[in-house]
C-alpha cells in the first residue's frame, strides 16, 4: 500500500513538473535581458578605440574616446584624439542627444531629421547611440531555436520584433548567443522590407573592470553601396558600476575639456 | 493642269465669306505655330543660359562616376594640370574650379543645412554670375579666406547681417568633422530658390582646407559663348583630357550635370506642343467642313463635269488646287503676323507680372530667374509653321479629293 501510494504521488509530482509549460516568449526575452544587463551594467565608464574603416578615405579614422553611462537612459561621450577633433563630446538624456564642437563652441541639439546619419562618420547612426538601451522594451522576443557553430558550440538564436507601439527603424533583428557563457555574437539587423542592413559582432571576450563581456564591437553594413566598410569598437578599459557623478550627465559638461 | 489650277482658285472665291473665315483660322494657327517655336526657344534658351551661368557652367569637368552620387571623395586631383591644358581650346572662355560640400550650418539659435559652394574669387567673375549677383554687401575679395557669401533665401532663415558669424559643420574627405567659423560678406541672390535656400560660397582655398581636400576639386566649370555649341565642345575636351592621360576625368555638358532642366524644358515644350496640335486639329475639322460643303454643294456641277469626260484624277487635282489656295493666303498673312509679333516680343519681351503676383516666386521656386522673356525668332521656324498649315489642309482635302474621284456621274447628277 505504502508503495503504491510513494508512487501515485511521485506520478502526480512528475506530471506537475511536465505539465508547467516552458514558455519560450518569456525565456527568450530573459536572455535578452540578460545580454542587455550584461553589456551594460549599472553604470559603466570605458575608453574606447573607434577605428572607422572607408574605402573612400585615404587611411581608417581612428578615435580615441571615454564613455559613462548609466542604465539605458544616460550617457556621455568625449572625444579624446585626434586632436584636431579633441573635446567634441555627446550627450544623451533618454531620447534627446547633444553635441559640442569645441572649436567653434556650439551645443548642438541633434534634430530627429539627423538621427538616422552617421555618428562621427562611423557605421553607427545617432539613432543608434540614443535607441541601443531600449532593446528590451521596444522589442518582444521569440526563441528561433539553436544552431551548432564550430568555433562556438551551441548558439541560441532568438528573433526580436517590433513590438506595435515602439517608434523604431528595424523590422526586425535576430540574435545569437553562445549558450555555454551566453555571452552575445552577432545581431544581424533586418530594415521593415525585410533586407538585411548591417551585422553587429560581439569580439573579444575578456575579463575586464571584474566582468567578462565582449571587448570588441563590429559593425559590419550589408548593403551593397557600403561595401568595404567597417566600424570597430574596441574597449581598453572599463570601471563597472561605480556611481557616475550626477554632473557628468549635464549639459554644462559638454563644454568641459575633461 | 491650267484649267484645274484656275478652277481650283476661282472655287474658292465663290463663297467669300466662308472662304476668308476659313483662311483666318489658318492664319491664326500658321501664326500661333511660328510665335510659339520663337517664343520657347527664346525662354529655354533663357532659362537654360541663367542655369548655366548661375551655377554649373556650359560644361563641366568631373571625376568619372561623381555625377551618380556626388561623393566627396571622388575629386579631381591636380586641378591645375588639367586647367591649364583645357585653357588652350579656343572656344573655351573661361574655367572655373569648384568644391561642392554637404554642411549644417548656425547662427545664433539657428541651424540649416546648406551646400557649401568652394569658388576661387578671381576666376569665379568670368565663370558664372554668382559674384555679380550680390545685392547686398559684396562677394569675398582674393586673399579673403574667412568670408562666406549666404544664400538670400538661406540669410533670412538665419537672421544674418553682413559681418555676422556663421558656424559650420560637416564631414570632411578623411573621415574627420568639420568645425569652422566664417563671416558673413554679402548675400547672393541667382532668382533660383533652389540655389538662394541652399547656397552659402566659401574660397576655394578654405572649403578645400575644411575638407582635407588638399589641392584637389570636385569640378571645373567651364564656359563658353553659346550653350548651343556645347556638344563638338565637349568632344574636344575629352580628347584633350585622355591626350594628357587624365582617363579617371570626364567632361560632361550642362545637360548631363543637370538633366533636370533639359527634362523640365522639354516637358514643358511637349505640353506646348500638345496644346498646338490639338488646336491644329479643330483647325483641321474646320477646313474639312469648308471643303466638305464646298463639296456637296457643287455635286451636280462634278456630275456634270464627269459626264463631259472630266477624268477623276482632274477631278481631285481640282480639289487639292482649291484646297491649296484656300491655305496660301491664310498662311502668308499668319506668317506675316506671327514674324511680326515674334519680331516685336524679341525686342519688347513679354513680362510675366503682367499675368500676377507670385509669378516672379513660381519662376524662382522653378529655376527660371528671368521675368522677361524674349522671343528668339529662327528662319526653319517660317518653313516649319507653313509647312504644317499646309499639311493640314492637304489632309483634310484627301477625304472630298478621294470622293470625286469614287462617285459616279449619274449619283452626283442625281444629288440633293
Amino acid at each position: 500500500m505504502n508503495k503504491s501510494i510513494s508512487i501515485i504521488v511521485a506520478l502526480i509530482l512528475a506530471t506537475f513538473a511536465i505539465s508547467a509549460p516552458a514558455d519560450p516568449s518569456n525565456e527568450a526575452e530573459n536572455i535578452i535581458k540578460q545580454v542587455d544587463d550584461l553589456l551594460r551594467g549599472k553604470t559603466q565608464y570605458a575608453k574606447i578605440k573607434m577605428t572607422v574603416n572607408n574605402p573612400d578615405w585615404p587611411t581608417p579614422y581612428v578615435y580615441d574616446m571615454e564613455s559613462w553611462s548609466e542604465g539605458t537612459e544616460k550617457a556621455f561621450i568625449r572625444i579624446l584624439s585626434p586632436a584636431k577633433d579633441a573635446g567634441i563630446t555627446f550627450l544623451k538624456i533618454d531620447t534627446e542627444m547633444w553635441q559640442y564642437l569645441p572649436k567653434i563652441d556650439r551645443v548642438m541639439k541633434i534634430p530627429p531629421s539627423m538621427m538616422l546619419g552617421s555618428w562621427m562618420g562611423s557605421d553607427f547612426t545617432n539613432d543608434d547611440l540614443v535607441k541601443e538601451s531600449s532593446i528590451v522594451e521596444d522589442y518582444s522576443s521569440r526563441l528561433v531555436g539553436t544552431e551548432q557553430d564550430t568555433a562556438n558550440g551551441e548558439v541560441i538564436v532568438i528573433e526580436l520584433k517590433p513590438r506595435p507601439e515602439a517608434a523604431v527603424v528595424w523590422g526586425r533583428l535576430i540574435y545569437k548567443i553562445r549558450k555555454s557563457d551566453m555571452m552575445p555574437l552577432s545581431v544581424d539587423f533586418y530594415d521593415e522590407d525585410d533586407m538585411a542592413i548591417r551585422r553587429m559582432l560581439y569580439e573579444k571576450v575578456q575579463t575586464m573592470g571584474g566582468r567578462t563581456t565582449p571587448t570588441l564591437m563590429r559593425i559590419l553594413p550589408l548593403e551593397p553601396d557600403k561595401k568595404g566598410r567597417e566600424t570597430f569598437l574596441e574597449m581598453t578599459e572599463i570601471i563597472w558600476d561605480k556611481p557616475v557623478d550626477r554632473a557628468v550627465f549635464t549639459k554644462r559638461n559638454l563644454k568641459n575639456a575633461g | 493642269m491650267s484649267l484645274m489650277l484656275k478652277m481650283g482658285w476661282r472655287n474658292v472665291w465663290r463663297n467669300k465669306r466662308r472662304s476668308i473665315i476659313t483662311m483666318a483660322a489658318i492664319a491664326f494657327c500658321t501664326m500661333l505655330a511660328l510665335f510659339m517655336l520663337a517664343y520657347m526657344r527664346g525662354a529655354y534658351g533663357a532659362m537654360i543660359d541663367a542655369m548655366v551661368r548661375a551655377n554649373i557652367g556650359h560644361l563641366q569637368v568631373q571625376k568619372k562616376g561623381y555625377l551618380d552620387d556626388h561623393k566627396i571623395t571622388e575629386v579631381v586631383r591636380n586641378p591645375e594640370e588639367v586647367i591649364n591644358a583645357i585653357a588652350n581650346v579656343p572656344e573655351v572662355k573661361a574655367i572655373g574650379p569648384r568644391v561642392q560640400l554637404p554642411l549644417l550650418v548656425f547662427s545664433g539659435n539657428h541651424t540649416a543645412f546648406a551646400v557649401g559652394l568652394g569658388v576661387d574669387p578671381v576666376r569665379e567673375l568670368n565663370v558664372s554670375n554668382l559674384p555679380h549677383s550680390i545685392p547686398e554687401g559684396e562677394f569675398f575679395a582674393p586673399g579673403d579666406n574667412e568670408g562666406v557669401v549666404v544664400g538670400t533665401i538661406l540669410a533670412k532663415n538665419l537672421h544674418l547681417k553682413i559681418g555676422s558669424e556663421l558656424d559650420i559643420t560637416g564631414q570632411s574627405a578623411i573621415g574627420s568633422i568639420i568645425q569652422d567659423r566664417l563671416i558673413v560678406r554679402g548675400f547672393v541672390r541667382t532668382g533660383i530658390n533652389d540655389l538662394d535656400r541652399n547656397f552659402v560660397i566659401i574660397p576655394l582655398a578654405r572649403a578645400q582646407e575644411m575638407a582635407a581636400l588638399g589641392n584637389s576639386v570636385h569640378a571645373l566649370s567651364i564656359m563658353t559663348s553659346d550653350w548651343t555649341q556645347v556638344w563638338p565642345l565637349q568632344t574636344k575636351i575629352n580628347r584633350v583630357l585622355s591626350d594628357i592621360g587624365r582617363n579617371d576625368l570626364v567632361g560632361l555638358t550642362w545637360s548631363e550635370v543637370n538633366p533636370g532642366i533639359k527634362q523640365a524644358i522639354e516637358l514643358d515644350a511637349g505640353s506646348g506642343w500638345i496644346f498646338f496640335f490639338i488646336l491644329l486639329v479643330i483647325v483641321g475639322f474646320g477646313i474639312l467642313n469648308t471643303l466638305v460643303m464646298a463639296f456637296l454643294e457643287r455635286m451636280r456641277e462634278y456630275g456634270v463635269m464627269l459626264a463631259l469626260g472630266m477624268t477623276p484624277i482632274r477631278g481631285r487635282v481640282m480639289i487639292l488646287y482649291e484646297a491649296f489656295f484656300l491655305a496660301l493666303p491664310g498662311i502668308i498673312v499668319g506668317v506675316g503676323l506671327g514674324v511680326f509679333f515674334a519680331w516685336l516680343v524679341s525686342i519688347y519681351g513679354v513680362d510675366l507680372r503682367w499675368f500676377g503676383e507670385g509669378v516672379e516666386e513660381m519662376m524662382a521656386e522653378f529655376g527660371f530667374p528671368l521675368v522677361i522673356i524674349y522671343a528668339k525668332l529662327e528662319w526653319w521656324m517660317i518653313a516649319l509653321s507653313a509647312s504644317l498649315s499646309f499639311g493640314i489642309t492637304f489632309f483634310t482635302a484627301l477625304y472630298p479629293a478621294r470622293k470625286v474621284g469614287t462617285i459616279k456621274p449619274i449619283d452626283a447628277l442625281r444629288f440633293n
